[in-house]
C-alpha cells in the first residue's frame, strides 16, 4: 500500500471507530430511554382520580376524628348532561380514625380510584375540633404539598359532615356553591373568607389571632347561610361573633370593604349605610391605651322617615348617629374579644411595633385583656343614590 | 500568560446573564427563612446588609481583572502564592463550589419531589437532570451563557410574580423596623450572605469577557438587580406571611406564589407555574456551575497517565457529573442539610468569599509592597 | 480527422444513445456533421440559428486557407446562438453535448464548435404551493437555472450583484450558482460558502436538499440550518440583508445562508400588509407554533400528572368526558398524532379529485366516529386538531417538520415527569438550539445573543420608515439601508385641492 492509500486507510479506520463509538452511545441512549419509558411513574388518568371538592373534619364524643368527603360524579356534572336531581351529581363518604391521617387513609378503601385533594376548595370543621385546638388535626392536611392553599376554611355549629351531604337549590355542587359564595367580591360585606394560608400565618404570628367564618344551612330553602364568625385564641375556639358583630370586626380590621349598617337616627326613622373606603389608624399610649381612629365614607342606601329631602344638618345628624353606633358596638366587641383573649384585630402588631424590646407572646397575652381601647369614628356620607 | 481564545469570549450581555441567572435562582425559594429566623419581623433588613458585605467581592474581581487580564483565578493563584499553595487553594475553592452545587441540586430535587412528581425514581430524575446539564456544558461557555440569556424571560416572570402577592400585603406585618441591636442585623446579613455565593463565579468568568473594562460595572449591575429583587421579595413575603409565618415553610417563596389570586388566569394556581419558571432557571444555574467546576479542574493541569497534554474539560465534565449523580443518591436528605445549614453556609462563605479575599490581600502585598506583577 | 471518425468518437464517448441526432451536411463543398441530443435542443431553430449562418459563413471564407472554425472568424458569425464556444478536446465536447449543446464536426478543422440553443421543456413560474401568501408576487422558482437567476435579476438591478458558477456531482455535473451582493455579503461568509461547496464530492446532486445536507453546520440536528424557499421575493430580501443564495439546476428550491430561527417565521407578506397587520400575523405565527408544539405535551402533563393546575370545572368536564374510554391519554395523543402523520402523507399522494373527499373523511367522519365508538375521547381530539392546524401557521415547512418530530419528545417528557418533564425537555431543546450556528451566525439570534436593535424586528414587524439600518445578525458590510423618508405633508395636499 503506498503512503496515500495508507493515510486514507488510517482515516477510514478512525472514521469507522468514531462511527462505532457514536453507534454505541446511541444504542445506550436508546436502551436508557426504552427502559425508563416503561416507567411513567406519576401518570394517573384524570378519570381514575376521585377528587374531593369538600372535606369536613369533626370529632366524635370519644375523640375519634371523623372525616367526610364530598366527591363529584364527573360524567353527571358535564354541562350538557346535568341532571334534574342535583343530589345525583355527587356522593359523600365518611371515615373515622385516631388521627386525621388514619381517617384519611380509610378513604382509599371506599373509592374506586385514587383519592385526591387537589381541588378541595372547602374545609369544614366541627365545633369540637376547634374547641380542642385545631392544629393537630390540620397538620396532615397542611403538609400535603398539593392541597390547595387557597382552600376556604369554615366552622359549622353542628355536624359538618351533614352539611356536605345537603343539596342546594341553585343546582350546583354544594362545594362549588360555597366556593363561589366566599369568592364573589360583591358578597364581601357578608362573609369573611379564611383561606388556609391566611389561617396559618395568623396562627403562627403571636401578634394576631385567626377567625373562622361560621356556616349554617337553611333546610327549607336549601341554601347555605353565613352565621357570623368564630374567634379563636391561638388555635382554640374562644367566642362566637354574631353577624352584626362580624360587620364591626370587618370595619375595625379593614378585612371588609362593604358593610351595610343600620341605625335609628331620629325617632321612628332608620338609616342604612353601606360603608366604603374605610381607613383605620392606631395610636399607642403606653402603658396600656390604644386609640383606634376610624375614618369611614359611606353611601346612603335607605332612609325610612319623611319624604322631604334631607338637609345638610340632617346628614350631620345621621353621620353622628352612625359614628356613635359604630363606636359603641366596636368598643363592646373589643371588650368581648379581650375577655376571651382573642386578638382578632391584630392589636398585638401595633404594640410590638412600638414596644419591640418588651414585646413577647407571653407579655402580650397578659397585657391584652387589660388594655384600654378607645375607638373614635369619623364618618361622612358621600353619596345618596338618585334621591336628594 | 495564556490568553483565552477570542472565539470563546463572552459579549457584555452574555457575561451579565452568566452572573445574574445563578445569583437569582440559587437561593430564591428559601432565602427569607434566614432573615426571619435570625432577626425577626424586620428580617428583610438582612438583605441590604448581605449586599453590603458582598460588594467588596466585585472590587476584588476588578483588581484581579486589571492585574491578571485574560486569566481565571485558577491560573493566577499560583502566580500570586506559588504553585503548591496555589494548587491547594484552588482545590479548596473548587471544593466549595462543588459543595454549593450539590446543595443546590438537592434543593431542586427536593422541590421537584415536593410539588411536581412523586414516584419517579431518584436515579432517573438525577440522570435526566445531570445528562441535560452535561449536554450544554459540553459545548462551552458561549452555549452556557446563551442558554442563560434565552431563559431571561423566566426571570422576568419571577420578577412579576413576586409583586402579585402584594394584593394580600399588610403594613403592620413588617413592623417594627429597627429596634434590635446592630449585632443582630449584622448576624442576619452574614448568615444571608449565601444568597450571593454564585457571585464568586466572577473570578473564573471574568477571563472570558471580551471587554474586560465592563466586568466591574456588569457585576455591580447584576448584584444590584439581585439585591433589588430579593429585597422587594423579602418585604413582600414578610408583609403577607409575617416573619413567624415564613419560618413554617421549607420553601417560603413557593408558598408566597401560591397565594396569588388571578381570577382570569388560565391556570388555577400560579404557584406551580412559578415553580417551573424557577426550575428552568435552576437548570441554567446548574449548567453554569458544572461548566466552571469542570473547567476549573481542567485548568488545575491534571494530566492523564499516558498523555503529555492536560485532560480536556469535557472529559472531566463527564467524570464529574457521574460522580455528582452518584453522590446525589447517597447524600443526606434535604432536612438534614437544612439542619446543618449554618455550618454549610459558613464553610461555603469561607471557601468562596474568604479565600478570594485572602488572595486579594496577598496580591496587594505582592503588587504594592514587593512591586511584583 | 474525417468528421465521421470524430463523430464516431463522440458517439462512443456517450454510448451512442437513442436520442442522439446527427445531421450530415454538405455546405459550399464542406462536409460537416451537426450532432446534438434531441430533447435538449430547440430542433426547429437549428436550420435558422445554426445551419443558415453556417452556410453564410462558409460562403464568406471560400478559398481561404485558414482553419474553418478558427475563433476570429467563426464565433462572430454565429450571432443567433445563445452562446458559442470552440473546443478541441473530444471529451470536453462530449460533456457539452450532454448539457444540451450542438456540436459541429468538420474534417477541415481540428476545432469543434459548440453552440448553445437550449430547447428542453420548462415549467412556467407559478405560485409555490407550500408558500402561499395573501399579497405579493405569485411567481416562484422553476427547475431552470437561467430562469431562476433571471427572476432575481428582475428584482435587483444593482451592478454589485454577483453570480458565481460551480459544478457539483461527478455524474450529474449539476450547475450551482452563488448569488450575493458584493458590497453587502460578508467576504468571510462568501468564502465559507465556496469552501463548503468545493469540499463536496458526490456522484449526483438531484435537488438543493442534497447540498443542504452536505454543507450544513450541524449534521445531526433536526433543525434546518439553511433556509430553502421557492419565492423570488424572499431570496431578494435575503440578498439585501447580506445573505448568500445558492441556486441549483433542476431544483426550484433556492438555499439561503445563513439563517436564524427567527427568519424562518417571517414571511414577505409581513412587509406588504402594513406594520400593524404584519406584526399581528407574526405574533399569531409565534403563538400558533408554540401552541402546536407545547399543547399535546401540556395536555398530557396537566391531565395525567399535574391536574392541580387546571381549573376545577375543566378538570371535572374532562374527567366526565373520558369516563369509560379504554386508553390512557398519552396513548390517545400518540395514536391521533400518528394518524395525522399518515393522513398527511396520504394527502400528498391522493389525486386532486379525491383529496377533498379524503379531507372530509379523515377530518369529520373518522374524528366523529372514533369518539362515538369510544376509542378516542373528544378532549384529546380537540387538542390534537388545534395542535395539528397550528403547526402549519409558520411559513417555513422545514422547521415545522422539525417541530413535528420534537413534539413526540415533549409528549414523552410530559408522560414521564409531568410539567417538570415538559419544562426540562423544552429547556433541553432550547439549549440544543442555543448551541447551533448557521455559517457563523447564532441560530437563536437576535434572542441569544441578545441584539436589542434586531429584536425590534423579531416578534413584531418594524415599520419600513424606521428600518434605516440592516440587521447586525448577518454582519453585512454596509449597515445603512436608506435615508429619511419624510411623510408627505397632508396640508400641502389640501392646498393643492383647494387651488384646483
Amino acid at each position: 500500500m503506498d503512503k496515500k492509500e495508507n493515510r486514507h486507510h488510517q482515516q477510514d479506520e478512525r472514521q469507522t471507530s468514531a462511527r462505532g463509538g457514536a453507534r454505541l452511545k446511541l444504542c445506550l441512549l436508546l436502551a436508557c430511554i426504552s427502559l425508563y419509558s416503561a416507567g411513567c411513574w406519576d401518570v394517573l388518568d384524570i378519570e381514575k382520580r376521585d377528587l374531593i371538592t369538600g372535606l369536613a373534619l369533626d370529632l366524635t364524643a370519644d375523640g375519634q376524628v371523623v372525616l367526610t368527603a364530598q366527591l363529584p360524579i364527573p360524567k353527571v356534572t358535564l354541562p350538557n348532561i346535568w341532571t334534574a336531581n342535583p343530589e345525583d351529581s355527587f356522593y359523600t363518604i365518611s371515615a373515622q380514625g385516631a388521627s386525621t391521617l388514619e381517617a384519611f387513609s380509610h378513604f382509599e378503601t371506599k373509592t374506586p380510584g385514587h383519592v385526591d385533594t387537589l381541588k378541595t376548595n372547602i374545609l369544614l370543621f366541627g365545633e369540637r375540633v376547634v374547641e380542642k385546638g385545631i392544629t393537630p388535626y390540620l397538620d396532615t392536611i397542611a403538609r400535603m404539598p398539593k392541597f390547595p392553599v387557597k382552600s376556604n376554611l369554615m366552622i359549622v355549629r353542628g355536624d359538618p359532615g351533614r352539611l356536605l351531604k345537603q343539596e342546594v337549590a341553585a343546582a350546583i355542587l354544594p362545594s362549588f356553591y360555597l366556593m363561589y359564595f366566599f369568592e364573589t367580591p360583591q358578597k364581601s360585606g357578608m362573609v369573611y373568607p379564611m383561606k388556609l394560608w391566611r389561617f396559618y400565618y395568623k396562627l403562627d404570628s403571636p401578634a394576631i389571632d385567626p377567625y373562622l367564618p361560621v356556616l349554617d344551612y337553611h333546610t327549607e330553602e336549601k341554601v347555605f347561610l353565613p352565621a357570623g364568625l368564630a374567634a379563636l385564641s391561638g388555635d382554640t375556639l374562644a367566642a362566637y361573633l354574631s353577624p352584626e358583630e362580624s360587620k364591626i370586626f370587618g370595619l375595625l380590621s379593614e378585612e371588609d370593604e362593604e358593610v351595610v349598617l343600620s341605625t335609628e337616627w331620629r325617632e321612628g326613622r332608620t338609616i342604612s349605610i353601606r360603608y366604603a373606603n374605610n381607613r383605620v389608624t392606631y395610636q399607642w399610649l403606653p402603658p396600656r391605651v390604644i386609640y383606634i381612629h376610624m375614618k369611614a365614607r359611606g353611601y346612603l342606601l335607605e332612609e325610612t322617615g319623611a319624604t322631604l329631602p334631607l338637609t345638610p344638618s340632617h346628614l350631620r345628624q345621621i353621620e353622628t348617629a352612625l359614628a356613635d353606633k359604630v363606636k359603641s358596638q366596636a368598643e363592646e366587641l373589643i371588650r368581648k374579644l379581650q375577655a376571651v383573649n382573642s386578638d382578632l384585630i391584630g392589636l398585638g402588631r401595633i404594640v410590638r411595633a412600638k414596644e419591640r424590646q418588651k414585646w413577647s407572646e407571653t407579655y402580650w397575652r397578659k397585657l391584652y385583656p387589660r388594655l384600654e381601647i378607645r375607638v373614635n369614628v369619623d364618618f361622612s356620607i358621600t353619596r345618596s343614590g338618585r334621591l336628594n | 500568560m495564556k490568553r483565552i481564545n477570542k472565539h470563546k469570549a463572552l459579549s457584555p450581555r452574555l457575561f451579565f446573564f452568566l452572573l445574574f441567572t445563578p445569583c437569582l435562582a440559587f437561593t430564591f425559594m428559601y432565602f427569607p427563612l434566614t432573615g426571619a429566623r435570625v432577626i425577626g419581623t424586620d428580617g428583610y433588613l438582612a438583605i441590604p446588609v448581605a449586599f453590603g458585605l458582598a460588594l467588596p467581592i466585585t472590587m476584588v474581581a476588578r483588581h484581579f481583572t486589571n492585574h491578571y487580564p485574560g486569566l481565571t483565578m485558577i491560573e493566577y493563584t499560583p502566580l500570586i502564592i506559588g504553585k503548591t499553595l496555589g494548587f491547594l487553594y484552588n482545590l479548596l475553592y473548587l471544593g466549595g463550589l462543588l459543595m454549593i452545587t450539590i446543595a443546590f441540586l438537592q434543593e431542586v430535587i427536593g422541590i421537584a419531589y415536593g410539588f411536581l412528581i412523586n414516584r419517579a425514581p431518584l436515579s432517573f430524575v438525577t440522570l435526566l437532570m445531570v445528562g441535560a446539564v452535561v449536554y450544554i456544558s459540553y459545548y462551552g461557555i458561549t452555549s452556557v451563557a446563551r442558554l442563560a440569556s434565552f431563559l431571561f424571560p423566566a426571570a422576568l416572570f419571577l420578577g412579576v410574580t413576586i409583586l402579585l402577592p402584594f394584593q394580600n400585603w399588610r403594613l403592620l406585618n413588617i413592623l417594627p423596623i429597627g429596634g434590635e441591636p446592630i449585632g443582630t442585623y449584622l448576624n442576619g446579613g452574614i448568615q444571608s450572605l449565601y444568597i450571593f455565593y454564585p457571585l464568586t463565579l466572577i473570578f473564573q468568568a471574568a477571563a472570558f469577557a471580551d471587554r474586560r473594562e465592563k466586568v466591574f460595572p456588569l457585576s455591580l449591575l447584576a448584584l444590584g438587580l439581585i439585591f433589588l429583587l430579593y429585597f422587594v421579595n423579602s418585604i413582600g413575603i414578610t408583609g403577607v406571611f409575617t416573619a413567624e409565618g415564613i419560618t413554617r415553610y421549607l420553601w417560603p417563596n413557593m408558598e408566597y406564589s401560591r397565594t396569588i389570586d388571578l381570577p382570569f388566569f388560565l391556570f388555577e394556581e400560579v404557584g406551580l407555574v412559578f415553580n417551573i419558571a424557577w426550575g428552568v432557571l435552576s437548570y441554567s444555574t446548574i449548567t453554569i456551575f458544572f461548566f466552571f467546576l469542570a473547567h476549573g479542574l481542567a485548568e488545575l493541569g491534571l494530566k492523564s497517565k499516558n498523555s503529555r497534554n492536560p485532560v480536556s474539560y469535557q472529559k472531566i465534565l463527564i467524570i464529574l457529573s457521574s460522580i455528582i449523580a452518584g453522590a446525589l443518591q447517597f447524600t443526606p436528605d434535604l432536612n438534614i442539610i437544612r439542619a446543618h445549614f449554618s455550618s454549610v453556609q459558613m464553610v461555603g462563605g469561607l471557601l468562596l468569599f474568604g479565600l478570594p479575599l485572602l488572595l486579594f490581600l496577598c496580591s496587594l502585598l505582592r503588587v504594592y509592597f514587593w512591586r511584583k506583577t | 480527422m474525417p468528421p465521421e471518425a470524430l463523430s464516431h468518437k463522440l458517439q462512443k464517448l456517450i454510448g451512442n444513445p437513442w436520442d442522439l441526432a446527427h445531421r450530415n451536411l454538405c455546405l459550399n463543398g464542406q462536409r460537416l456533421e451537426v450532432i446534438y441530443l434531441r430533447g435538449l435542443v430547440k430542433e426547429e431553430r437549428i436550420d435558422q440559428a445554426v445551419i443558415g449562418p453556417l452556410q453564410d459563413f462558409l460562403a464568406t471564407i471560400e478559398g481561404s486557407d485558414q482553419d474553418l472554425f478558427s475563433t476570429d472568424n467563426f464565433l462572430p458569425a454565429l450571432r443567433t446562438a445563445t452562446e458559442a464556444r470552440i473546443l478541441q478536446d473530444p471529451k470536453q465536447a462530449a460533456g457539452l453535448l450532454l448539457e444540451g449543446w450542438i456540436l459541429i464536426v468538420s474534417n477541415e478543422s481540428k476545432f469543434i464548435p459548440a453552440l448553445y440553443l437550449p430547447g428542453w421543456t420548462k415549467r412556467p413560474p407559478s405560485e409555490p404551493p407550500g408558500e402561499k401568501a395573501l399579497r405579493g408576487p405569485r411567481e416562484g422558482f422553476t427547475e431552470d437555472l437561467l430562469e431562476n437567476i433571471t427572476l432575481i435579476r428582475r428584482w435587483i438591478k444593482d451592478p454589485r450583484l454577483r453570480v458565481e458558477e460551480k459544478t457539483i456531482g461527478k455524474r450529474t455535473k449539476t450547475k450551482i450558482l452563488l448569488a450575493f451582493l458584493a458590497d453587502l455579503a460578508s467576504p468571510e461568509l462568501v468564502r465559507e460558502v465556496h469552501k463548503r461547496l468545493d469540499a463536496i464530492e458526490v456522484d449526483a446532486v438531484l435537488e438543493s436538499g442534497y447540498l443542504e445536507e452536505l454543507i450544513t453546520d450541524e449534521r445531526l440536528t433536526i433543525f434546518p440550518l439553511i433556509q430553502a424557499t421557492e419565492r423570488s421575493d424572499k431570496v431578494t430580501a435575503a440578498l439585501l440583508e447580506g445573505r448568500v443564495a445558492i441556486l441549483v439546476d433542476k431544483s426550484p428550491r433556492v438555499l439561503l445562508v445563513p439563517v436564524t430561527i427567527n427568519e424562518l417565521y417571517q414571511s414577505p407578506e409581513d412587509y406588504y400588509l402594513g406594520y400593524w397587520l404584519g406584526s399581528l400575523l407574526r405574533m399569531i405565527r409565534l403563538i400558533g407554533n408554540n401552541l402546536a408544539i407545547l399543547l399535546p405535551g401540556l395536555y398530557v402533563a396537566l391531565v395525567q400528572v399535574n391536574p392541580e393546575l387546571l381549573p376545577s370545572h375543566l378538570l371535572l368536564n374532562i374527567a366526565g368526558l373520558r369516563e369509560n374510554f379504554p386508553f390512557p391519554i398519552v396513548v390517545e395523543v400518540l395514536f391521533v398524532a400518528l394518524a395525522v402523520e399518515i393522513f398527511y402523507e396520504s394527502a400528498l399522494r391522493l389525486p386532486q379529485s379525491v383529496a377533498s373527499v379524503g379531507g372530509v373523511v379523515s377530518g369529520i367522519v373518522l374524528g366523529y366516529a372514533t369518539v362515538q365508538s369510544g376509542i378516542i375521547s373528544s378532549p384529546t381530539l380537540v387538542v390534537m386538531i388545534i395542535s395539528t392546524i397550528s403547526l402549519y401557521s409558520g411559513p417555513n415547512y422545514d422547521v415545522s417538520i422539525a417541530w413535528r418530530i420534537l413534539k413526540y419528545l415533549l409528549i414523552l417528557g410530559s408522560a414521564l415527569l409531568g410539567v417538570f418533564g415538559l419544562a426540562v425537555t423544552a429547556a433541553l431543546i432550547l439549549a440544543h438550539t442555543a448551541t447551533l450556528q448557521s455559517f457563523g451566525v447564532s441560530y437563536l439570534a437576535p434572542w441569544a445573543p441578545l441584539q436589542p436593535a434586531a429584536l425590534s424586528d423579531a416578534p413584531v414587524r418594524k415599520p419600513l420608515w424606521l428600518k434605516k439600518r440592516r440587521l447586525s445578525t448577518y454582519r453585512p458590510q454596509e449597515m445603512r439601508r436608506q435615508g429619511n423618508t419624510r411623510q408627505e405633508d397632508i396640508s400641502f395636499r389640501k392646498e393643492d385641492e383647494e387651488n384646483k
